[in-house]
């Protein structure tokens, strides 16, 4: 890497907190924020559900034109911003970038659109003027723009639900190229908004089932039998290591090491030897060797497949890693998909200075075969000296990343 | 459905449109929507879309000039819809 690049500031809100301080509390005190949600045509479904408040960066008549990823992205944006302390007049607006990871974009626009006309027999004169606006592919980071008067570039990274890593690393990487000097980036998801997401996921077999909201995400165990769909949001604050000492920032790690890489085997299931070298690439970039991280966020989404091959292609870098601890964010928050990878990031991040890691909850039964030796189950641990944090992102269409992130000393 | 009706029920969908607005004040007269709640052409739109939805009619492009204020814009609705 040319340039150092340091993380400065984060907005986020997720199903379990709507700042970091709530969400590091809540993560810490084993808090779900899974819970019954109703769906339009599918009724109670589980579900991550974010609460933070859509006016206080927005009118409501923005929010009306708007979508719900563009408003999870507004509010994400100005809390980054506020919690950066950067003052945004004193900034060349042009040399700032929005750079926002996406899953999809589009999907819970057009399913409302369509429905909304369904009354009128489907006649298309009644198609909303607002329509295109909304379900064009930059829009969530096209709205942030158009409310922070941003004229910087601005664009979505579709990329899966290994979207939410791919706009940190995106951000990063047009730092070091010396195209902005600010990168606002991350992820956002709306999916929940759309009965086609999870009626796909059924269909697949592979959505979460449990009486109890709470326990319906359980990566790595025994029961575990799908994905908690989600909505969420994380972005961050990226400044070149100068830039931000220069202004005194504080800086919550250095970006060290990532990787991105595919698969090209399947649609759907993921693989394991590309996973493998995903990180193997991150570490390498960080100049490390892998037994120095001490905490291994993992993607694992809840699936037999999906967790057990992650835990494989950890087991083959790691070894036992008697040093490395494991951890998982989904267990808490269900799959936020395009927001995942940063907002399980953000999670980990205040670990390098109150020392602990979160669990993984619902651990009742590790399984086995997914080949983990030492996650965090049952309450936080307490450690000395947590320097670097990796986070696994993988999503559809066999995308790979990883990140990892260096306590700045 | 008397004026007043419809006139009720176009203040309801420009408020609906324009949420932050106080629409309360809008009278039968022709003074233009601009002037009184800041209209824009984007919230134009959402009106005329939302008038045709509810009374399910068709309001053309060429029409758009009798909905600028809400006297000329009951005067068209009254005529439409009596002619429904």
């Amino acid at each position: 890497m040319n340039s150092r690049i340091v993380i400065t500031g984060i907005g986020l809100t997720a199903p379990n907190g709507n700042n970091l301080a709530d969400f590091r509390k809540s993560l810490l005190e084993g808090k779900s924020g899974v819970t019954l949600f109703k769906e339009k045509l599918m009724g109670d479904v589980l579900a991550g559900v974010c609460n933070y408040d859509e006016n206080k960066y927005q009118t409501k008549k923005e929010r009306r034109r708007g979508t719900r990823a563009a408003s999870i992205g507004i509010y994400c944006a100005h809390e980054a911003i506020k919690d950066s302390n950067i003052i945004l007049a004193e900034y060349d607006k042009a040399k700032i970038g929005i750079y926002v990871g996406i899953t999809e974009h589009g999907t819970v626009e057009a399913e409302e659109e369509i429905l909304s006309i369904k009354d009128y027999k489907y006649n298309v004169k009644y198609v909303s003027h607002l329509f295109n606006p909304k379900v064009i592919a930059n829009n969530p980071a096209g709205e942030i723009a158009l409310n922070l008067g941003i004229t910087g570039p601005h664009y979505t990274l579709g990329a899966a639900c290994a979207a939410g890593n791919i706009g940190i690393i995106h951000g990063a990487q047009m730092l070091m190229l010396g195209d902005v000097d600010i990168a606002i980036c991350g992820g956002v998801s709306e999916s929940i908004r759309t009965f086609l997401c999870f009626a796909s996921f059924k269909n697949e077999g592979a959505l979460a089932n449990h009486c109890e909201p709470a326990k319906a995400c359980r990566p790595f165990d025994l029961e575990r039998n799908g994905i908690v769909v989600s909505e969420g949001g994380c972005l961050y604050i990226l400044e070149r290591l100068d830039d931000a000492l220069a202004r005194k920032a504080t800086i919550y790690g250095e970006l060290v090491g990532y990787g991105i890489n595919t698969d090209a085997t399947d649609y759907v299931a993921p693989d394991r030897t590309r996973q493998e070298q995903c990180m193997s690439k991150a570490i390498y970039r960080a100049g490390i060797q892998p037994h120095e991280i001490i905490i291994i966020n993992t993607h694992a989404t809840s699936t037999p497949l999906g967790d057990e091959t992650e835990g494989k292609a950890i087991y083959n870098i790691f070894g036992k890693h008697d040093n490395v601890y494991i951890t998982n964010t989904k267990s808490y928050i269900g799959h936020t998909m395009g927001a995942a990878g940063a907002l399980e990031l953000a999670g980990e991040l205040p670990s390098f200075n109150d020392g602990f890691v979160h669990h993984t909850l619902n651990l009742d039964n590790l399984d086995t075969k997914c080949l983990i030796t030492n996650i965090v189950r049952n309450e936080p641990l307490k450690l000395d000296n947590i320097k670097y944090i990796m986070n696994n992102s993988f999503g559809m269409l066999g995308i790979n990343s990883t990140v990892i992130i260096k306590r700045y000393e | 459905m008397t004026r007043e009706d419809i006139m009720k029920s176009v203040i309801t969908i420009i408020q609906e449109v324009m949420p932050e607005k106080d629409c309360s004040s809008i009278q039968d007269t022709d003074v233009p929507f601009v002037n009184i709640v800041d209209m824009d052409s984007m919230d134009f739109l959402d009106v005329i879309m939302a008038l045709q939805k509810k009374y399910l009619i068709e309001i053309p492009d060429a029409d758009f000039g009798n909905m600028r204020n809400m006297k000329s814009t009951l005067d068209y609705l009254e005529t439409k819809l009596a002619s429904k």
